[in-house]
């Protein structure tokens, strides 16, 4: 299963300097992670505001909080950022912007969007 | 399972579940925007009509398809041990069919 035991590994992460392409694709994962774990907690919200008015309020309530604003802002960026970035692998799997101008360029485009939604989470009322 | 859906398999569910997905991303954020949600009442009204309950079965079906994939990924590039990276993968196959009950009494407690 692991034909290769003894690969090369580099991990000065502060002594690389990454590309943005590969930014994004790290950041694809980790709002994948981030979008997974709020599942639950998603969940839970979702059951709670279905119960009955109280709950309907009291789960109101817990997303006006400032943390769970935060928390939302952040779930934001998550969601924005790994709809777009996959977006543009299906293009890439499309074989549309393959060159790494393109690439680079679009890579930009997801990040950009990304932190626009989590201003957008942040300042939202 | 892992072995069952994995390459090709894998790769195809992943993008699939992500174009409904994405989809339905889309619709609902449109959706909600032009009809905000005034009160428990509403909320509770659009979560009892038989459309939105085979959608979000769709929806969550997808869901956990996309993060069983995303997820074992994840698992299999990080964890190099095999008994714990069998152990986490199980946990994950736990946790999903979990979500999966979860939300079925959640669908059918507001039919």
């Amino acid at each position: 299963m692991t034909p290769h035991r003894h690969r090369p590994v580099f991990f000065h992460l502060l002594q690389l300097h990454l590309p943005v392409t590969a930014l994004v694709s790290i950041a694809h994962r980790l709002s994948g992670i981030l979008l997974f774990l709020a599942l639950a907690p998603g969940l839970w919200l979702l059951e709670r505001s279905l119960a009955d008015a109280d709950g309907f309020a009291a789960a109101q309530h817990i997303l006006d909080s400032w943390p769970m604003h935060l928390a939302g802002a952040l779930l934001l960026w998550a969601l924005i950022h790994h709809l777009l970035a996959g977006l543009r692998l299906l293009l890439i799997d499309a074989e549309l912007g393959v060159g790494r101008r393109a690439a680079r360029r679009s890579a930009w485009w997801v990040g950009i969007a990304g932190l626009l939604a989590l201003g957008l989470g942040v300042l939202w009322p | 399972m892992s072995h069952q859906i994995s390459g090709l398999r894998a790769w195809m569910l992943q993008r699939l579940s992500a174009l409904y997905l994405a989809g339905y991303a889309l619709w609902a954020t449109i959706y909600f925007l032009l009809r905000p949600i005034p009160d428990h009442a509403a909320w509770h009204a659009l979560w009892a009509q038989p459309a939105m309950t085979i959608g979000a079965t769709l929806l969550f079906i997808a869901l956990l398809v996309h993060a069983w994939v995303g997820m074992r990924d994840v698992i299999l590039d990080y964890v190099r041990l095999p008994l714990l990276r069998l152990a986490l993968l199980a946990l994950l196959w736990v946790w999903l069919l979990v979500l999966a009950v979860w939300l079925v009494r959640i669908l059918i407690g507001v039919m």
